[in-house]
Formats: structure tokens, sequence, C-alpha cells
């Protein structure tokens, strides 16, 4: 067997479940992995090492008593705009520094419920922008590991733990699974609660999960939704067993748009799932890409100005000069630009669903991002990522290998509600496009 | 007037004001220069798309004179 550290969370439930494993082993393992490749990653702001163990104990417990939750001994890292009891929610703000939380947040606590152990908190950009944080890439220490979620990727990518928590708006939950090379997940809008979340747009903001297999995305799903499990249905077919031949619609235009390393990654994977028996089709959305990513800028600068309004006007030399822009040119756009922008809104969201049934597509496929991870100043382009942020509708980004030495992604998204249909059709992907990548600068031999 | 020449013109007077508005240290700031070209670009593309015109929706149309 495997390291415990490198455990999908998933072989860790089954490995507890048999007594193989016990989840204080596998918090341990965690905990040396962090403190073997942390120095140089700084992908944690707060690590709670006492209260993870003793949550490992009591999972061992209620293992010993016969008892098991579907995320039962896995450890979790959390990023640091959501809530944990007891511990701080910097936000990447440092005059949050003493900011303790007083409870959990809605999915921390659903998570808690079915047995995941929180070991603590990692990186943000500032509020979950633009402004990245001191972390880096455990690929290449000169470029951007993505954000905002950048801690949650790179936790993962290096084994630290094998789920963290995320946040999306536009792109940060995709765009650092994708530099990170590992699986991104962003569930339907309002699937899961954002309460205890740092609001940066409201009816933009996501939360989800980053881990290194699609079916840790649907473990995490069973737990974390507000609304009903889906685990149970998603089950754990195999390939053949479920007889699937995903229908994917293929958005050729958007791909056109990609940098030659991404399209020439993007396109070999879907020739790969072409032979292996999917139904491809080429496809066009109705509209631009960019009329839906611009929709997406109006209303989050608007939203985001407003959620900000009051810490803004007392604390504005502590935001990063990104934020900091953002929210000054968000206070000045009119209120009809912003009206007119969600009419087009709710028009491109009932033209999306109507379209996807007439196209006869399970999914949609395009790059996770346009262009290879940019240098550390920056956290990556959202443009093929917003769109389904603005729709609501569930995305996923998938490693597709490697290129120049840096992970490649597939995103595949689908409609509003069909969550299930989209991880089902993720895991088949996945078994054809292959695990994620480990990425070269894990120091330890452990790695 | 094209509801894309009154869109312009809409656009640039939020722009060239917004810009006005902010001090002469901020005027010289890349990040707020960007932001502010970004979030006009944005409108920009929001009015061209919206599903009635700006112009149709004000009741602009009706006070612009049209051809014969």
């Amino acid at each position: 067997m495997s390291a415990p550290n490198e455990l999908t969370a998933v072989e860790i439930v089954d490995a507890v479940a048999r007594r193989q494993l016990s989840a204080r082993e596998v918090v341990l393992s965690c905990l040396e992995q962090i403190d073997a490749t942390d120095g140089d990653l700084e992908a944690w702001v707060e690590r709670d090492a006492e209260s993870a163990l003793w949550q490992a104990d009591v999972a061992d417990e209620r293992r010993n008593q016969g008892s098991n939750g579907p995320l039962d001994g896995v450890p979790v890292a959390v990023k640091d705009i959501i809530d944990v009891a007891g511990l701080r929610t910097q936000a990447g703000f440092a005059p949050f520094a003493e900011r303790i939380a007083r409870r959990d947040a809605e999915v921390v606590a659903n998570m808690r419920a079915g047995g995941a152990i929180i070991l603590g908190k990692v990186s943000t950009a500032q509020f979950a922008v633009s402004d990245p944080p001191t972390t880096t890439s455990p690929w290449d220490p000169a470029l951007t590991p993505g954000g905002s979620s950048t801690g949650s990727g790179v936790a993962v990518a290096a084994r630290q733990v094998p789920l963290a928590l995320g946040t999306q708006t536009g792109g940060s939950i995709l765009r650092p699974a994708a530099y990170n090379g590992v699986v991104g997940f962003k569930p339907t809008y309002g699937v899961v609660s954002t309460h205890g979340v740092y609001p940066l747009a409201p009816s933009l903001d996501h939360v989800g999960v980053i881990a290194r297999s699609v079916s840790d995305c649907a473990a995490f799903l069973s737990t974390a939704d507000s609304v009903a499990s889906t685990w149970s249905e998603v089950g754990a077919p195999s390939i053949e067993d479920a007889g699937l031949r995903p229908r994917v619609g293929v958005l050729d235009t958007v791909i056109d748009s990609a940098d030659e390393a991404t399209k020439g990654a993007v396109r070999k994977a879907i020739h790969s799932l072409d032979e292996a028996g999917a139904e491809i089709r080429g496809v066009d959305l109705e509209h631009p890409l960019r009329v839906f990513s611009s929709t997406y800028r109006v209303i989050m600068q608007c939203e985001a100005a407003a959620a900000h309004a009051a810490l803004f006007s007392t604390h504005r030399e502590d935001y990063g000069p990104l934020l900091r822009a953002y929210l000054d040119v968000g206070k000045e756009i009119p209120a009809w630009v912003l009206y007119q922008a969600q009419k087009l809104r709710t028009e491109l969201s009932d033209r999306f669903g109507a379209w996807m049934q007439r196209s006869g597509v399970d999914v949609l496929a395009l790059p996770t991002t346009p262009t290879v991870p940019p240098e550390r100043e920056s956290t990556g382009s959202s443009a093929f990522l917003s769109p389904f942020s603005l729709l609501g509708a569930p995305a996923i980004s998938l490693p597709c290998g490697l290129g120049d030495g840096l992970p490649k992604s597939l995103q595949l998204a689908g409609l509003p509600g069909d969550d299930d249909r989209l991880l089902r059709v993720a895991r088949w992907c996945e078994g054809v496009l292959g695990p994620s990548p480990t990425p070269p600068r894990l120091s330890s031999d452990r790695a | 007037m094209s509801d894309e020449a009154w869109i312009d013109s809409v656009v640039d007077f939020w722009a060239v004001e917004t810009a006005r508005s902010f001090s002469a240290r901020d005027l010289h700031d890349s990040e707020l220069d960007a932001a502010l070209r970004g979030a006009a670009e944005a409108i920009r593309q929001v009015l061209a798309a919206a599903p009635d015109s700006p112009c149709i929706a004000s009741g602009m149309d009706y006070y612009t004179p049209q051809p014969d």
C-alpha cells in the first residue's frame, strides 16, 4: 500500500473501514508530509495538529463501534476564507490576523458530520480575488500555482492532504487545480452552502473541492451538499458496468483561442476520449464566451464593491492593489448597467439550458485555462471558467497529462443541477486520461 | 444614432468621468487603469448583447431622429 498521505480520500475511507489503517496513522502521515514539504511551498497558514489527532482518535473509536461515515478518517484542508471554529479566518488580509471564528461554516460542519478531520487552514489570494499569497507551485517556483484557492491546490498536489475545500466566484477552484495537476470540482450554485464563508460576490460565490480523483469529489458532494446525498446515486460502477458512452460537446472555437501548448494537450485528450468510445460532437455556444465573461465581470465588481463597502471605507490601504482597483471601479459602475447585466444573465442562463437540451450532449469540453501558468504576480486567467460560474453550472477540471514538464487540464461543464451526470462522465474520462501526476518539487523521499 | 454608437458614447463618458473622480495618484496606478479599462470593455459587451438595447430600454429611440 502507498504511504497514507498519498492515498485518495476514498482509498483512506476503505482502508480505515477494513482496519488496514487507523485515522491517527493517516493524520500523522499527512502532518509529516506537511513538515517535509511546506517550508518551500507555504500552502498552510494555520495547522491544528492537536485537534486533528483528537478528531482522528474519535474517528477510530467510531469505527471500533462499527460506524463509518463517507469521509471517515479523511484529513481536509480549508481555504482561509471559510470559518473553522476556534481557528482564525484571515482571508489574506492583515487586519484579520486575530479574527477567530466562533463556529464552523455550514460546509465544514457537514464534512465533520461525515467523518472528515479538519487539519487546518490553507492560503488564499486576498479575499479570494487576485492578489496572490506567498505560496509556490510544486511544479515550478517561478510560475503561479493559481488562485484564489492557492493553498488548496498546492496542498492536494503535494500529497499533504487528499481533499481541500475551495471557493470559486470566477475561476478560483478549477484554475489552481489545473495548474497543480489535480482535480477541481465546482458544484451547481447553491448546492453547497456558503454560510460562514467570507463573501465576495454572493450571487456568484460557490464552495467546492480540490482532490486527486473524481470519486473523491463525489464523496465530498455527498457530505457537503446541503440539500441531499448524491453519493449513493453516483455509486461506483465501472465503465463497463455502466455501459456509459458519454456524449461530449467540444467547444472548438474556445479551444482554438487557447495557446498552442494548451490547444495541443486538449485536442489530444479529446482524441483519447473518442478512441475510448465517447461520442464527440463539435458545438458552438449561441453567444461568444466574452459576453458571458463580461456579464460576469460587471456583476462581480458591483457585488464585491457592495460586500466590501464598509471594510473598504476604513481599511483601504490594507487591500492588495488588484482588489483595491476592482473595488474602486466597482463602486462607479452605474446601477442601470448592473440591471442590464442581470437581465442578460437571466437570458443567457435560460438560453444555455435550452441549448444544452437541444444539442443532445451530456457535458461540454474545453480547456480549463487559455494558457500555461503565468508568472507568480498573477493567479491566471478565468476567461474559460467565469462563464460557468455566471450560469451556476457544475464544472470540473481533470488532469490530462504533462507537456513541457507542466500539467495540462481538460474542463468539463454540465447543466445546472446535473452534477451527478457531470461526475459520472468525468469519472469515465478520468479512466481514459489517467490519474493526477506527481509534481517534481516534493523534496522528501516520501513523495 | 445607432445603438452601437450610443453604447460607445455612454461607455466612453462613464470611463472618463470615473477616471476623473479618482485622485491624481490613482490615475497613474496601473492596476486601477487596467480595472477601469476592463470594466469599460465589460460594460460595452453587456450593453451590446443585452436582450433589449439600452436605447430601447430607456426610450431613447423615441427621441432619436430617424432617417426617412
